[in-house]
């Protein structure tokens, strides 16, 4: 089944393909689990990724040895990539759970689909947004200087510091996300484990499912704890984001004292987490020829999460770039104009024109023709569609 | 023939009382830069240009000037002139003046205007008025300089003439043309060379280093492996002044004994010991030999007890009475007449001009690394000379900052990276002397040699045959990219008859509300106020804060990369028009404000604030997250970015036992030289005693030599720093953000003519 992306999906449109059944559905994903031998591709995935691993752990030796001046940094811009990986990466970890709390909450049909993709890609993403900062600091040695604890120089950590906060946040955010994940996860390690034909592969999974039994009670209490924990990492992806926007918004330094910088910075998770999770969920279907479960049902749905961050995300453009106008400080007038039209318009350019090309390309109101594969650029009739 | 010899007949030199001189006319002068006794110059300049201390009375001070000086960043009125154009203009003034004859003021002249009022000014403040010529000018603008000085009765009371304190005055050029000749004509079969490096700054056609070779016995006393030691036979290592006893005459002839300050680090000798052994004395000690010396001279001068006299002179620093007296001379009569055959000089189309650079100077203090390192005071550039071009002449020629271009002379052609100045002079190209070592060392392969082009008749100035652009580019050290205030009140300026009427004006009330009560400081407030009128640039401060406080040099390229160590610069901003602007020097070290934006946001209170005021440095407890720097508006916290300080190959002698070195990833910045401010206050305690004013001095204010920086306690309100900050143009920088920095201002005033309108200037 080719992939049709299009806004027009009748209300009744099946989430999943006509001859799937929950026996089927169970076999089929879990008969992927349990295969004996990776097929080649993704022996090569694996390859590229150690590969890069590789790469990451001599350029961390490298950091380590000679300090972090191979970062590029200086004074006065004392930040650097360091710091953008890890908005980046805490932004795709937060974007995984928006997809799948917010779905879950809003009794989506379809959460299980996309959300263990979803889970997984913020479960690899959140140490990675914890390693940057540690990779970030002059003395990285130090970083448990942050957490607070009775030590011997009888110092606390200071409250006042955004950057005290966003540790705290992140630290809580990666722990809840474990268990979120974990508390998601459990059913699926049970029927994996009943239908597993080796006896370490059932050990293996046995330990891991708990002893689930799939009881009425087990699932009750599974609900209950899924759906408070949704409630949880719901605003609590919204905290976290939304101090590392503070990291900035607390500074003094032009283009960054912004009080819009938390929900922005939001926004911007939304998203980046769901674009990426649109493109391994691509990857995962195609690789695992999951066609019949994943179908255009759900790239509709992200599709339109998508616009809406795109939206959010414009209007924050928008603003920020009306503050310094409306605004009379000359600093934050030439910073902002400097991004605009200075040394990093580029940038700037393919980020905007990105972004309206998503909410243009989503906007376009097109009725699907059958087989038809769409992947150009939308047709000359465009509508904008009601969001509801 | 000099200029003394043509004025008086007599070799003289000048002494200024720039406290007197209401009106002081630069020529590319020297004076509070780089002339004998431009320390004590600056500091008389700058005594008299600081309205709130003087009652509303300044200097006005104009310039004329080929290429940028500290004195003409200072002037009220300033005009970039070519050589030639100089001249002009000084025959046009001594017409004017009624030192020459009138048809000189009938010549034609584009700053005609400007030049009659400035004549005009002179003219109602003479005897009270100076002209000042550099030492690069040609002897017809000193002739000129002497003749209007003397019409303006600036002899006997601005300007005194002693007697030559050298003891040999004279071209040192022709004395070293002879002696190349001689060694060419094989006549010199010793020779030996204490101090000085002439295989590296000898005019090229002397073609030094060939006749050197050619010396059977020669002897280099250097205290480095320099281009003239490596030629010689014999190398003897010097040692350093601070080394060895001697004496030397001050630019007023004052004799000083120096004592030294530490045994010898490296087994130097000095020149005294040399010079003994070559007279028979085969264990020579420079001690003996000075008191020796010194024994006899106060026999014969009848100083009385020879004990008392020379501790005295020890003590005191100086021997009595041995300053030159001055001396009544007056122009001799043809001095006009003698100058009215000689035509205006030529006019090439493009010249070069070999001044020696700020840190380096001729060459020989170019393997200080602090002065490698040390920005300079226009340029900011570190590490690199550059060919210095106006903006107007960089535009016709399509050169920007940065281009390499190839310069031919007559005679020589050289290689050099240009760097687009504003206030430099059209169609002239400045040819910093002093780079372009090429013996090892930090400076062997900085920067370019000028004296590669310098030839024995054209010193300071010769005519450029062609510069054409080789296509290359050069990677210019630079630490300060912008050139403007944009629009923010980083530098507040404003004319002496406002500031005598409405100061109010200049600077604008200061706001204090907050939503939160103020810290209260009961016992003491360090603070600190820089006068801006004062700063003449001169980098003192800054060299000076990198010694006390154990700063590391990065070297270029992390210069390049924007992470120059220095807790104390110095920017330099222009305002009007980029051919002739306006300048302005503001010194930033740390505000220290009470409010300060670092300490809020960094997570492991590694900096933080003391019950005195000030912003502190825990460097044992900073992770380096850097998120103070961020904070900082205005950009003083340095951070080491790698391990600079061990990096640093220097002896353990050279870094400050009071100051700990920081590490790899550690934040530093300005402490006001805390180190000093804590042994004055355990000393006090000691005595059970309160801290006087100006007991604590930081390093900056202490090697200032206009006092431009002034610290101590704000609670006192006797105290010098009260005082300034008491000012009506007292302000702080950024007060917008509500900081409440410790660090004030006094903002530039500028005397300016009302005769020259502002286009004019």
């Amino acid at each position: 089944m080719a992939i049709t992306l299009t806004n027009e999906l009748p209300p009744e449109a099946p989430v999943v393909a006509p001859d799937v059944s929950l026996t089927s559905l169970s076999e089929d994903v879990s008969g992927r689990v349990l295969i004996d031998r990776a097929p080649r591709w993704w022996w090569v995935g694996f390859g590229i990724s150690v590969a890069l691993f590789a790469i990451l752990i001599i350029q961390m030796a490298w950091l380590f040895i000679n300090g972090i001046g191979v970062w590029g940094v200086e004074i006065p811009v004392a930040w650097g990539f360091a710091i953008a990986e890890y908005v980046w990466w805490i932004a795709l970890a937060s974007g995984g759970t928006i997809v799948s709390a917010l779905f879950f909450l809003t009794r989506s049909p379809w959460p299980s689909a996309t959300n263990r993709i979803a889970e997984s890609m913020l479960l690899s993403a959140a140490p990675c947004a914890g390693l940057m900062p540690i990779m970030h600091l002059g003395r990285p040695g130090l970083f448990y200087w942050l957490f607070p604890y009775s030590n011997v120089m009888g110092v606390w950590p200071q409250m006042r510091s955004p950057l005290l906060w966003d540790f705290v946040c992140l630290l809580c955010y990666i722990l809840m996300s474990v268990m979120y994940y974990y508390a998601g996860i459990l059913p699926d390690l049970a029927t994996v484990r009943d239908l597993a034909k080796t006896r370490s592969k059932q050990i293996f999974y046995g330990i891991l499912a708990l002893g689930w039994r799939g009881s009425v009670a087990e699932w009750r209490n599974q609900r209950v704890v899924y759906a408070i924990m949704s409630a949880i990492m719901a605003p609590m992806v919204i905290s976290v984001h939304s101090v590392v926007g503070l990291d900035y918004a607390g500074g003094l330094t032009p283009g960054w004292h912004d009080t819009q910088f938390p929900p922005y910075f939001f926004f911007g998770a939304v998203i980046s987490g769901t674009a990426v999770i649109i493109m391994l969920t691509i990857l995962v279907r195609w690789g695992y020829s999951l066609q019949n479960v994943l179908t255009e049902y759900h790239f509709n749905a992200m599709a339109k999460v998508m616009l809406v961050g795109s939206l959010m995300l414009c209007y924050a453009y928008v603003w920020e770039a009306f503050g310094p106008l409306y605004g009379s400080d000359v600093a934050d007038k030439t910073e902002s104009y400097q991004r605009m039209f200075g040394f990093t318009a580029p940038l700037f350019l393919l980020c905007g024109g990105l972004l309206i090309a998503t909410v243009a390309r989503n906007g376009s109101r097109r009725r699907a023709r059958s087989g038809r594969r769409s992947t150009g650029w939308p047709g000359k009739r465009r509508k904008p569609i009601a969001i509801s | 023939m000099t200029a003394a010899t043509h004025v008086y007949g007599q070799a003289v030199e000048k002494l200024f009382d720039l406290g007197k001189a209401d009106r002081i006319f630069g020529i590319e002068s020297d004076l509070t830069s780089a002339s004998p006794g431009s320390l004590a110059y600056a500091r008389q300049f700058a005594a008299a240009r600081r309205p709130t201390e003087t009652g509303g009375r300044m200097s006005r001070v104009y310039a004329i000037e080929s290429t940028p000086t500290l004195l003409g960043a200072k002037a009220d009125h300033r005009l970039a002139m070519r050589p030639d154009e100089i001249v002009a203009a000084l025959r046009c003034l001594a017409g004017l003046l009624g030192a020459g004859p009138g048809e000189w003021t009938q010549a034609e002249n584009a700053h005609a205007a400007w030049l009659k009022a400035a004549a005009d000014d002179l003219n109602q403040n003479k005897g009270r008025a100076l002209l000042h010529a550099g030492r690069e000018q040609a002897v017809e603008v000193h002739v000129l300089t002497d003749v209007i000085n003397h019409s303006l009765g600036a002899h006997g009371s601005t300007i005194n003439l002693i007697a030559p304190i050298e003891a040999m005055p004279g071209s040192k050029q022709q004395s070293i043309s002879e002696l190349a000749a001689d060694m060419a004509s094989g006549k010199v079969d010793t020779l030996i060379i204490i101090g000085p490096n002439p295989v590296y700054d000898a005019p090229p056609e002397l073609d030094f280093a060939a006749r050197l070779r050619g010396v059977p016995f020669s002897v280099s006393l250097a205290r480095y492996d320099d281009e003239t030691a490596v030629a010689c036979k014999w190398r003897v290592p010097a040692s350093h002044e601070y080394e060895s006893w001697s004496d030397a005459r001050a630019f007023d002839g004052t004799v000083t004994i120096l004592q030294p300050q530490a045994r010898p680090l490296y087994g130097g000798h000095s020149g005294h010991e040399i010079l003994a052994v070559l007279l028979g004395d085969s264990s020579p000690d420079s001690y003996k030999l000075l008191r020796d010396f010194w024994q006899q001279r106060a026999q014969e001068e009848n100083r009385g007890d020879f004990d008392d006299f020379w501790h005295k002179a020890l003590q005191v620093g100086i021997v009595a009475d041995t300053a030159a007296s001055p001396q009544s001379l007056t122009p001799k009569a043809d001095t006009i007449t003698q100058l009215q055959g000689t035509s205006a000089a030529a006019k090439p189309a493009l010249q070069a001009l070999f001044r020696a650079d700020e840190g380096n100077w001729d060459g020989r203090y170019a393997n200080n690394p602090w002065l490698l390192e040390m920005p300079r005071a226009f340029t900011r550039l570190t590490w690199d000379n550059a060919a210095l071009i106006a903006p107007g002449t960089a535009r016709r020629l399509g050169l920007k900052t940065g281009d390499v271009v190839e310069i031919a002379f007559a005679k020589a052609k050289l290689k050099a990276p240009v760097y687009v100045l504003p206030g430099q002079a059209a169609d002239c190209v400045t040819l910093p002397l002093g780079w372009g070592r090429t013996v090892s060392g930090l400076a062997s392969g900085a920067g370019f040699n000028a004296y590669a082009a310098r030839g024995a008749d054209t010193a300071w100035a010769d005519g450029i045959t062609s510069l054409t652009r080789t296509g290359e580019t050069f990677r210019l050290a630079t630490t300060q990219d912008q050139d403007r205030v944009l629009g923010r009140d980083l530098v507040l300026e404003g004319e002496l008859d406002q500031f005598n009427s409405d100061p109010g004006k200049i600077v604008p009330p200061k706001k204090t509300e907050s939503l939160y009560p103020p810290f209260q400081y009961p016992d003491r407030a360090w603070a600190m106020s820089i006068d801006l009128d004062s700063c003449i640039g001169c980098q003192a401060c800054v060299v000076a804060c990198q010694a006390e406080n154990n700063v590391p040099i990065v070297g270029k390229d992390q210069v390049l990369a924007g992470r120059a160590m220095h807790w104390l610069r110095i920017d330099r901003y222009y305002s009007g028009s980029a051919d002739t602007p306006d300048i302005a020097f503001e010194p930033m070290p740390c505000m220290h404000c009470e409010q300060a934006p670092c300490e809020v946001v960094c997570p492991v209170h590694a900096t933080v604030h003391d019950h005195e005021g000030l912003n502190l440095m825990v460097y044992n407890r900073c992770v380096g997250t850097r998120f103070c720097s961020n904070n900082c508006p205005y950009k003083v916290r340095r951070f080491n970015f790698y391990g600079y300080a061990n990096e640093n190959d220097r002896p353990a002698e050279s870094w400050n036992p009071e100051v700990t070195v920081r590490d790899r990833g550690v934040m530093e910045k300005c402490t006001y030289c805390i180190q000093r401010i804590r042994t004055t206050q355990i000393d006090a305690a000691k005595g059970d005693r309160k801290i006087g004013d100006g007991e604590v001095r930081t390093a900056c204010q202490q090697s200032c030599p206009t006092q431009a920086i002034v610290f101590g306690d704000r609670n006192d309100r006797d105290s010098a720093v009260a005082k300034r900050k008491a000012s009506p143009i007292d302000y702080v920088l950024l007060d917008e953000l509500n900081t409440r920095p410790r660090t004030s201002y006094t903002a530039l005033i500028r005397n300016r003519n009302p005769a020259i309108k502002n286009s004019e200037t």
